[in-house]
C-alpha cells in the first residue's frame, strides 16, 4: 500500500525542493523550533490509545533540519487479543536530519531520514469460557517488560506559517507559529519477539507484524 | 492541505474499537467410544454354535434327501412290478417315505430358523461394534463436573477436558457397569487466526483404567478435538 504512494510523494517533494527558489528568505545560522504533534493529542480522547509526542528541530542555515523527538504511548487495540484485553505502554524516540526548503515566505517543505527506537512493556489478559458449562472460565495473563524495537523512517514534510497579525505582515508574531504535516514511511529493523503470543503494538512505530508502514503526523511548530 | 487535515482528523475519530469481545467459548475435547465386549463375546459364541449346528443339519438334510429319492425310486419300481403281475407289499416303503419326509421338513425348518437367528445376532453385533451404547453418566472425578450427554444412545461421545490439568480421571456408567479411565494431557498455548489465545492439549493418552477390559488408543492425531479412544467393557 505504502509503496504505491511512494513515487507520488517522491515526485512531489523533488519538484518542490529543487524548483526555482523564490525570494528573499534569509537564513539564520541555526534556528530552533519546538515541534508538538497535535494529531496525537486527539488520541487522548479515545479509549483505545493515548499518545503524546514532541521534539526540537534545529534548522542549520535554514536548510538542514536536525530533529530530536520523544513521545509516550499507551496502546490498547481491540484486535490484539480476540478473547481478552491487551495494552502496550512505553516511550519512543526519533532522531535524524534532512533537507528543508522555504518555498514561499509562508510555506516550506522538507524530507528527513530518521532513526526510531522504542522501549515498552506489554500486559494483557484473556478468558476462555466453557461452551458445555461444565467448568468455570479460565483466566490467563500476559505480562512482558523491557521490550525494545528499532526502525528507520523517511519523512516528507510541509508546513505553513500562521498569520496572526494580518495588518502587519512583517510582524514577528507571524513568523512564530506554523502548522505542518509529515507523511512518513517506516521500516522495522528489529524487535524482541515472543512465541506463541508475539508483540502486537510498538509505541511510536505501529503493529509489529507490519514490517513497513506509512504514517502521518500533524505538527504544531513554534519557532524560537 | 486543509482537506488533508480534515481527512486525517476524521480517520482518527473513525476508529471504534470493540471492547465487548473479551471472552471466547472454547474448551478442549476428546472423543470416547464404548464397545460391550462381553455381549460381543456371547454373540460370537452363539453365532458359532448355531453355525456348527447348521452344518450338521445341512449334512443330515442332504442324507435325508438322498434317502427319500432312493425310497421314491423303490416305490415307483414296486408299483411298476405290481402292474406287470409282481407281488410286493409297498406299505412299509410308503411309511418310511412319510417318516423321512417329516424329518426333512423338521430339520429344514430348524436350519432356516438358525439362519434367521444368526442374521439377527450379526445385526446386533454390528450395532455393538459401531459403539452404540446407552451411557448413563460420565463424570470428571478431579474437577467434579458431569458431562452433559445430549442423547442416551450414541456411537461416539465428545468429552470436555479440563483447561489445564495434566492428569484427569473420568468415571463412566453404562447400565449396571461402572469403569474409570485416567488421561494424561500435555498443553500448549496457541493463537488462532482471530488472535484468540487458546490453551490446547497437543498430546493426550490413557495412563490407567479400571473395569474396562482393554482400550484402543488414537494412532495418528492425539490432540485436542482429534483424539479418539475406544474402551471395551
Amino acid at each position: 500500500m505504502a509503496r504505491r504512494f511512494l513515487p507520488f510523494i517522491f515526485s512531489f517533494c523533488a519538484l518542490s525542493l529543487f524548483g526555482q527558489e523564490t525570494d528573499s528568505v534569509r537564513a539564520q545560522l541555526i534556528s530552533t523550533a519546538i515541534r508538538l504533534d497535535y494529531g496525537k493529542l486527539l488520541t487522548l480522547a479515545s479509549n483505545f490509545e493515548s499518545k503524546v509526542e514532541g521534539g526540537v528541530e534545529l534548522l542549520v542555515q535554514g536548510k538542514i533540519p536536525v530533529i530530536i523527538e520523544a513521545g509516550k504511548a499507551i496502546l490498547s487495540p481491540s484486535e490484539a487479543l480476540g478473547n481478552g484485553f491487551y495494552e502496550s505502554e512505553g516511550m519512543f524516540y526519533r532522531a535524524g536530519l534532512g533537507y528543508y526548503r522555504q518555498r514561499t515566505p509562508k510555506e516550506g517543505i522538507g524530507v528527513y531520514l530518521l532513526y526510531g527506537s522504542s522501549q515498552f512493556d506489554e500486559k494483557g489478559s484473556f478468558t476462555l469460557e466453557s461452551p458445555s458449562g461444565s467448568q468455570p472460565p479460565l483466566d490467563g495473563e500476559l505480562k512482558r517488560e523491557g521490550i525494545s524495537a528499532n526502525w528507520w523512517e523517511i519523512a516528507f514534510y510541509t508546513d505553513r506559517k500562521l498569520t496572526l497579525n494580518t495588518k502587519q505582515p512583517e510582524n514577528k508574531l507571524n513568523q512564530l507559529f506554523s502548522l505542518g504535516i509529515e507523511i512518513s514511511y517506516r521500516r522495522l529493523i528489529d524487535y524482541d519477539s515472543f512465541s506463541p503470543i508475539d508483540v502486537y503494538s510498538i509505541p511510536g512505530y505501529g503493529r509489529a507484524f507490519d514490517k513497513s508502514i506509512p504514517a502521518v503526523n500533524l505538527l504544531f511548530k513554534i519557532t524560537l | 492541505m486543509k482537506y488533508l487535515f480534515i481527512a486525517t482528523f476524521i480517520f482518527v475519530l473513525a476508529c471504534d474499537p470493540c471492547r465487548e469481545c473479551d471472552t471466547f467459548l472454547y474448551e478442549p475435547t476428546l472423543t470416547l467410544k464404548f464397545i460391550n465386549q462381553d455381549s460381543l463375546n456371547n454373540l460370537n459364541d452363539s453365532i458359532g454354535k448355531n453355525n456348527l449346528r447348521n452344518e450338521i443339519l445341512s449334512d443330515s438334510i442332504i442324507w435325508l434327501e438322498d434317502t427319500l429319492h432312493f425310497l421314491v425310486d423303490t416305490l415307483i419300481f414296486m408299483r411298476d412290478s405290481i402292474e406287470n403281475g409282481g407281488d410286493y407289499d409297498t406299505t412299509s416303503v410308503f411309511d418310511s417315505i412319510q417318516e423321512y419326509d417329516a424329518e426333512l421338513q423338521k430339520q429344514s425348518t430348524e436350519s432356516n430358523s438358525l439362519e434367521i437367528l444368526n442374521s439377527e445376532m450379526s445385526a446386533v453385533k454390528s450395532v455393538i461394534n459401531s459403539g452404540s451404547v446407552e451411557v448413563t453418566r460420565i463424570e470428571n472425578l478431579n474437577e467434579s463436573f458431569v458431562v452433559d450427554i445430549e442423547e442416551d444412545s450414541l456411537t461416539a461421545f465428545s468429552i470436555p477436558l479440563p483447561y489445564s490439568a495434566v492428569q484427569t480421571r473420568y468415571e463412566i456408567e453404562i447400565a449396571d457397569f461402572i469403569g474409570t479411565v485416567d488421561f494424561s494431557l500435555r498443553f500448549d498455548t496457541t493463537v488462532d487466526i482471530r488472535r484468540n489465545v487458546l490453551i490446547r492439549p497437543d498430546s493426550i493418552f490413557i495412563t490407567d483404567f479400571e473395569n474396562f477390559t482393554k482400550f484402543d488408543t488414537c494412532k495418528v492425531n492425539c490432540s485436542d478435538g482429534q483424539a479418539v479412544f475406544t474402551l471395551y467393557f
